[in-house]
Formats: C-alpha cells, structure tokens, sequence
C-alpha cells in the first residue's frame, strides 16, 4: 500500500527537524530520497515507500525521534546499508530511521576481546582498524557496505560461525533505544563503568541481550553492539575435498567436526562447483544464462555431489599436526582432495584473516556477465542428519522451476547444526515474470523445508504464529511498544500483502 | 520540464535510457569506494543510489529534473566502476545522464559565460601562456604573500581560498620550450608522440619536459607534434559531447602525421579520455575509424616504462620515505595501479610506503573544486591526514590536477615545509641524473 510522503508543514516533520537540529537535511520527504529506501537486495514482490526519512547523529537523537513518532503513532523502520533480503522494506510507510551516520567504532577493549560499534558501522570501515591490532572479526558473506551491528544481530552469515557459533552469539550485549525513547543497556554493561564483556551477570534477570537479537527492530532500535573480536590465527591452513553423495560427506564432516580436527567447515553443490563454472565458460558466450542453458548443466558420473573447504588455524605446530589429521580422515571417508587455485586460497586467507570479502563467485560471474543480478535464499537450520532428506525434497522443485540445485552450507561449532541454504540467483530481478516464478519457487521450498521439520530463519509470519512460543512475544512486544510503531509490517511478513 | 508520466518522454530521455545500463543489484560494493557517498553518507549521492533513481526516472515515478542534484555531486572518479560485481559502466551512465541533463536545462548566465571562458582557455595556447605567467606573477611578485597576511583568504568565497593555495610555484614561465622532436639515447626502440596537456602545458611544463626526457633514456624517440589540444575531458565530463569532439578531431589530426607507434600521456584523466575517442566519435563516419586507431595508440607513461623496466640511474637520498597517490582515472580507468609503485620502488635510495586511502579521490575532479568547493576541501583534509600518517616527506602523483589539490592541501595545513609534492615524471627524472 502507498502512502503519500508527509509534508513539511506536518508536526511530525516539524518534531523531527527539531529531534535532529540544523538545517533540516537530515529530515526528508522528498520523493526522490523516499524511492531510495523502496527496494533492498532482494527480489521481494512486497515492497514499500517511507514517509519520511531521517538521519540522526546520535542516541540522543534516536530517543528524540523515536518519543515523537510514538506520540504520532506512525510508524518507524530502523536501516542500515541497505543490503537485506526484504527485512527492512517500509511496507506500512511511516519515517524510516536510517542510522547510517551513527558510524563510529567506539572502542576496541584488547583486554575483554569485544569492540563496541554503532549501527552505521560497515565492515569496509572496521576490518583494518582491528588489523592494525592483531585482532579480527566475523566477516560475513556479504559486502563491504554491510552494517556490523546489523550482521551480528540480524542472524547474518559470516565466517566465524562455524568456530564461534552464529553471529548473535557473539554479541556480549547492546544498548537499545525503547519506542517510548528510553535507553537501556543489556549485559555487563548494563552497570554503569562495567565494560561490555559478558551477557549475563545480573541474575535473576534474563538474558536481555537475546530479547532484542533477531527481533527486526519490532522492539527498538539498537544503537549500540559490543561484539567479540578474537586474534588473527597464527597460522591458516586449508583443504579442499569432493564427494560423491551428500551421505558420505555428512559421515565425514560430522567426524572431523567431532574431533575437533577442522576449525571451518563449507560446502557447497556441484553447481558452485570448477567443474560446473568451466561448463558455464564454455558455454556462454557473454550473454546472460537462459534457463535452457542451466537446465542442460549436467556433471560428469565421476564428480563429486558436494564439496568442502576445511580450515585449520591456531599455533603453527597444532595447525601442522591437526591438518595431516585431516588428511588421513578425510581419505578414510573417501573424499577426493582437490586442487585450490589461488583466487580460493587468496578468498579463503582473506575471510580467516578479517577482511571484508572481495567479489563473490556470483559477483564474478556477474562481471562477465553471466549473472543478471538476483539473489533470494532460503537459509534452513538442519542437523546434518537432515541434509539428504532436504537435498532430495529441494531437487525437484527446483527442476520444475528451470532453477539450478544451488545448496551451500556452513557447519556450527562441533558439528551440531548447520545453515543448509538453497541460493536463488538466476533470475532477472528487474523482469516481474521471473521475479513472480522466484517468488513461487521461494515459496515451494520453504514449505518443503518446514515439512522435513527444519527451521528456517527470516520464515513467514504465517509460520511463526503457529509456535506455541510466539505468545510471549506478543506480550513483550504490547509491554514495550503498546502502539505498535515499530516495524509493524514484520508482524505480517508474508502473508500475502503486496 | 519532463513529463514523467509520457510513454517516452523527451527524445533526450529516450536516448538516455537506450543508452544506459541500469540494472543494479542494490550489493553496495560501490559504497564504500565512493567518495561522494562516503563524505555524505547520504543514499542518493551514491552511485547505487543514483541509479535506483535513474530507474524510477525510466519508470515514471520521478521527473528527470529531481535527480539531476546527485549526479552533479558525483566526482567522476570512477571507482565504483572497478568495483561493481556488476560490471556496471558508470562512467557511460554518468556521460550520457549529464548530456542528458545539459538538454534538459542548458547552462545559461554567468554559468554559461564561465564555461565559455574555461573552455577556450584549455584550447588556446595563449590563454594558457597567460595563465602561467598570471601563476608565476602571483608568488614571484608577492601578490600571494600580501594576499595571505591581508585577511583576504577568509574573507573570500572558498574557491579563491583554494585557487589561491593551488597556485604551483612555475619556476621559469619562459621555461624549457619542449623541442618538437627529441632522440633517443641509446639503441632506438621506436618513435612515440607526447600529448601535452592543457594543464600540464600550462603550470607544468618541467613535467612535460621531464617526460620526453625520460622516454628519450628508454630508447624512444618522441615527437610533440603541432597543432595538439585539450584532450576534451573538461567538455565530456560536462555533458557537452559536442565541444569534447571538436577537440578530439584536432587532436587526432594533429597526431597522425606525427609517424608515432605510440602516443604518451603523464596525466591520468588526459590519458582516459583520449582512449575513449573511438566512443566518443563513434557516429561520425568520417573519423571513427581514425578515433579507433588513434586511441590504440594511446599509452601513458608509466604503464610504459614500466613494462621497459626502466630504472633511474641517480637515486633519491638514502631512506627518502615516498608515497604516491593514485590518479582516479589512471588507476580506475586505465586500470593503471601497479607500474606507477614499482617504478617508485625502483628508484635507488626510496622506502616507498602505501599511502591509505591511496585509490580514493583527492576532490579535485576537473571543475569539482570549484563547484562544489567545501566537499572537495573535506575529501582534501582527507587525503592530507593520510599523507601525515604515512610519514612520507614525498608525495608522487600520476595528474596535475592531483597535484594541485595536494599541494593546496599541505599548503593549508602548514605541510608544504615537510612534505614535498611532486609528479612522478618529475621525480623519476630526478632520481634519473647519475648524480642526483
């Protein structure tokens, strides 16, 4: 639904320039600066415009506006960088809070191991300062553009997740902006003069950290992240190895996980694989793919299914001896090591060492122009016992929709899960036909997830209102926001709005 | 004014939109390499952004006229070329989208009379003889000096401040004339011709002459032929084709009877454009061809000696710290990043240290400075903390224009004493003398 801009005579435009000071630059409905927060990264066919766009400075300006969107009941969508996959879409209008100028790294504490950043903080800003101390953090698979805070709150990918756990887990807490426009601090820092090293010291209170990970900004805005940093690896060390089913590489990974012998653990399908990438050179002539053309992609009988990279990394004596470990257990379980080239060995140093990734394979493939740009993806949360079952259920819808079986996965710590995710890239994101049959296929195989048990994260409100849990988030959220003004569209998410 | 609504618009915007490939993935590789954005922050002076509203321009969602702010604000750096996943060619986007806006709304008053007057002044050679004796005169007569301790400098509109602080010390107005032909020492490896530079013609005539001496060392005869101009890119980056074109038929005549295999540049943006000649008159039956072998021809300078391994005889004084800041256009464009630091790097006496930020505009860009005078001065104070912490006491450039902002940057930051700037030509050639 499209709502008109709010104009500058209106009180709450008039609030906002004064929650924000100066000359009004930072308040916007001009038609131009809204379109600009209509579209994200995704292919989404459920899109919106905001009302108003403002840009505070400061906490301080956050509290300002959040209080008067709260006396106006309108709605407020915090952003970032722009890069999610329909999350942060301003589908109910209202003033979107982009914090893009909130972009300091305010501490990096090399005794507690954490650096404090705000929101606008972009990983093409942090990963040298933290360099020049020895330190790194979780890259994640996307751009240099990407926020920080939001990787890391937001459930976002990045590569310590197969050492450390998933990015919410290494955030030690958070300063949050209410809808009412008080701030509060979770964690140890929640004491004033206590740094921000651990979640939770105050018992009997709860976890409040979590409360607010993940919550899409329907609960406040977060201004504030202390999130753990670790220092650089001594020594990196890397294999790659095939095999011919999903099966025998669940046998495998899960024991070397177990054993603690690899640090990192991806994979991916043949289609991301050399193999597949020659095939698409030598067929492909410039010209973007055509359905045909990936439909008739087949691999060879004696190339694997599934691929890995292992990482090792630590002391360089226990990285020597755990690799050879990894070698012979790997050979064990029949895997088939492969060459790396230099563009995996350069790609995989950079992302250990805490630099934001250079161009993505897709990216690579975009430059020569084989790629038209989507990018969708279903991101399950699956025991690797439950890796066959959902390869076999996503085959076929994909066949049916001329899509490529796309799968990659990252394991978490030891084995215990995985993200098992299908990537939806080629699709034209400019063509409504295609962007209608990802949206279809999209669809398909979340269902097909949802019925092999398996969580999905970002799954549609339809989903989440069945769990018996999503009460308490109902009460939360009447607690801290009785007006509904954050994000309200979130709370609908999927249920058909267009 | 547009009428977005129109099936198709103005002509002018049909052919903006035939020409243009905007079909952006929204990844945000460009942001963090664009200096627009970084200085702002602000969505629509990036080049992601500008594209999301070239597309709603297209869509009939917003009249043309509403965009035109943002792509005025952008540099023309091209950095987020190199950067797009994509392959994006911005650099075309922002060609015809500014061409499209001249149609739009064609400069008029005391824009109109200003650009007529910078125009002719890159063409003429007399303009640019005045221009040098009007710099020489300004330091060498102590009018810069009554200027500075007048008060004047913080009185006057911020472009005069920066003017002032740019203007290069020229040490010989009448200086070395180029010779028009100059031999090769040594065995001769071919004839090569030198494109001057309006510029570099202008304040920086030891470059040029640094320049052909250099090429001389490595084996090459060269040729400065008559009749050469402007390269164009003032005119091009202004969305005026038509003036750009005009000047690159001189050009390319003025060259093809020099006999050269290859035709040198020492400037960054000169260079670029000149390779872009071929596009540039690509609907001219009678000189496309002729574009298309002119620009084949075109090489810069260091790329060129580079690949000849040369290396300055002399040397530069033990542990002289050097640090050299990329030329947008020769480092985004020409692709040109490496040749440049490992001539640096070859020169006996240096410790070469990266510069941070190095590939990151200096907000110079052509007429940026002037136009938009407080945002280059804040990507300037930029590039001067950079060059502080790097602890350098050289600073090479690959662009005149590079130059003068550095120069008036360390100039402004009271710098100028304990870090020299200087074009690489120039510091190459130094370091070249046996006894330097």
């Amino acid at each position: 639904m499209k709502r008109d801009p709010i104009p500058d005579v209106d009180p709450l435009y008039r609030d906002l320039v004064a929650a924000v000071g100066g000359d009004g630059t930072r308040v916007s409905s001009k038609r131009a600066q809204l379109l600009l927060y209509s579209r994200d990264f995704s292919a989404t066919l459920d899109k919106g415009m905001p009302q108003l766009v403002v840009m505070p400075r400061s906490v301080e300006e956050v509290q300002e506006i959040l209080r008067s969107a709260h006396a106006h009941r309108t709605p407020v969508v915090p952003y970032s960088a722009g890069l999610g996959l329909g999350t942060w879409l301003p589908r109910e209008g209202g003033v979107l809070v982009d914090l893009r100028k909130m972009n300091r790294l305010l501490e990096v504490n090399e005794e507690c191991l954490y650096m404090l950043v705000e929101p606008g903080l972009s990983y093409a800003q942090v990963s040298s300062e933290l360099v020049k101390r020895g330190l790194v953090c979780s890259i994640p698979d996307a751009p240099p553009a990407a926020s920080v805070l939001a990787n890391h709150t937001m459930f976002g990918y990045g590569s310590f997740m197969q050492e450390y756990g998933l990015g919410p887990e290494l955030v030690l807490g958070l300063e949050v902006v209410l809808p009412g426009g008080k701030v509060i601090r979770t964690g140890s820092a929640a004491m004033e003069g206590s740094p921000w090293h651990s979640r939770l010291v105050f018992s009997p209170l709860p976890d409040l950290t979590g409360l607010f990970l993940g919550a899409c900004g329907t609960l406040g805005i977060i201004t504030k992240a202390a999130i753990r940093v670790y220092p650089a690896p001594e020594k990196v060390a890397y294999r790659k190895f095939g095999f011919q089913d999903v099966q025998r590489a669940v046998t495998a990974v899960r024991a070397l996980s177990r054993a603690r012998t690899v640090d990192r653990v991806s994979g991916f399908s043949w289609f991301f694989s050399r193999e597949a990438k020659d095939k698409l050179s030598d067929r492909i002539t410039g010209e973007p793919l055509t359905m045909e053309q990936l439909g008739s992609l087949r691999k060879e009988v004696s190339t694997p299914e599934f691929f890995f990279y292992m990482g090792v990394h630590g002391q360089k004596q226990d990285v020597e001896a755990r690799e050879k470990t990894l070698v012979e257990v790997a050979a064990h379980h029949e895997a088939i090591e492969m060459e790396m080239t230099s563009d995996d060995k350069e790609k995989y140093h950079s992302v250990v060492l805490g630099k934001p990734q250079a161009l993505s394979e897709l990216a690579i493939l975009g430059r020569k122009g084989k790629y038209e740009g989507g990018y969708e993806s279903i991101v399950s949360h699956a025991p690797l016992s439950k890796w066959s079952a959902l390869y076999d259920r996503w085959n076929p819808i994909a066949a049916a929709h001329g899509h490529p079986l796309a799968v990659n996965t990252k394991l978490f710590p030891h084995g215990r899960f995985s993200s098992f995710r299908f990537i939806i890239s080629y699709f034209n994101p400019d063509d409504l036909a295609d962007r209608q049959r990802i949206t279809a296929m999209k669809g398909e195989l979340e269902k097909a997830t949802i019925a092999e048990g398996v969580p999905l994260a970002g799954a549609p409100a339809p989903v989440l209102k069945q769990l018996a849990s999503y009460p308490v988030y109902q009460a939360v959220k009447q607690a801290l926001d009785p007006h509904g003004i954050m994000h309200p569209a979130m709370g609908a998410w999927g249920e058909g709005s267009e | 004014m547009t009428d977005p609504a129109g099936a198709a618009g103005p002509e002018w915007l049909a052919t903006l939109r035939s020409r243009v490939n905007i079909k952006c993935l929204h990844c945000g590789y460009c942001l963090p390499v664009c200096p627009s954005y970084q200085d702002t922050l602000q969505e629509s002076h990036s080049p992601r952004g500008r594209i999301t509203l070239l597309n709603e321009v297209f869509a009939g969602n917003l009249p043309f006229e509403e965009v035109c702010e943002f792509f005025e604000v952008c540099l023309g750096c091209r950095a987020c070329e190199a950067a797009c996943p994509k392959g994006l060619e911005y650099g075309e986007i922002l060609r015809a989208t500014r061409q499209a806006m001249r149609r739009a709304a064609p400069p008029r008053g005391w824009r109109r009379a200003a650009e007529a007057i910078l125009m002719a002044s890159v063409r003429s050679p007399t303009a640019r003889a005045a221009a040098r004796w009007g710099a020489w005169a300004y330091r060498a007569t102590g009018i810069a000096w009554l200027v500075e301790r007048s008060g004047l400098i913080a009185k006057a509109p911020l472009q005069f401040a920066l003017a002032h602080a740019m203007v290069p010390l020229v040490r010989a107005p009448l200086g070395r004339r180029l010779p028009s032909r100059r031999r090769p020492i040594g065995t001769p490896k071919g004839r090569v011709a030198l494109f001057r530079g309006c510029i570099q013609d202008a304040f920086f005539r030891q470059t040029n002459a640094a320049t052909t001496e250099l090429l001389a060392q490595a084996g090459y005869e060269v040729i400065v032929p008559a009749g050469q101009t402007c390269c164009g890119a003032l005119a091009d980056h202004a969305g005026d084709p038509e003036a750009a074109a005009v000047l690159a038929r001189r050009n390319i005549a003025a060259f093809e009877s020099s006999g050269a295999e290859l035709i040198v540049t020492n400037s960054g943006t000169c260079g670029a454009t000149l390779k872009d000649y071929g596009a540039l008159l690509r609907n001219d039956p009678d000189w496309s061809s002729r574009a298309t072998t002119f620009q084949g021809k075109v090489t810069d300078l260091y790329g060129l000696l580079e690949g000849e391994a040369f290396t300055p005889r002399g040397g530069l004084p033990p542990g002289t710290v050097v640090t050299y800041l990329d030329s947008c256009h020769l480092a985004n464009v020409q692709k040109i990043r490496e040749q440049p630091r490992a001539l640096i790097r070859r020169i006996p006496g240096v410790r070469y240290v990266e510069l941070e930020g190095a590939q990151f505009c200096c907000g110079f860009a052509g007429t940026f400075w002037m136009s938009h005078p407080e945002a280059s001065l804040r990507l300037m104070e930029q590039k001067v903390k950079a060059v502080e912490a790097s602890g350098a006491s050289v600073v090479a450039t690959a662009h005149p224009g590079c130059f003068l902002q550095l120069h008036a940057g360390l100039h402004r930051a009271g710098l100028e004493d304990r870090v020299r700037v200087v074009q690489l030509a120039d510091l190459l050639w130094d370091a070249a003398q046996p006894n330097a």
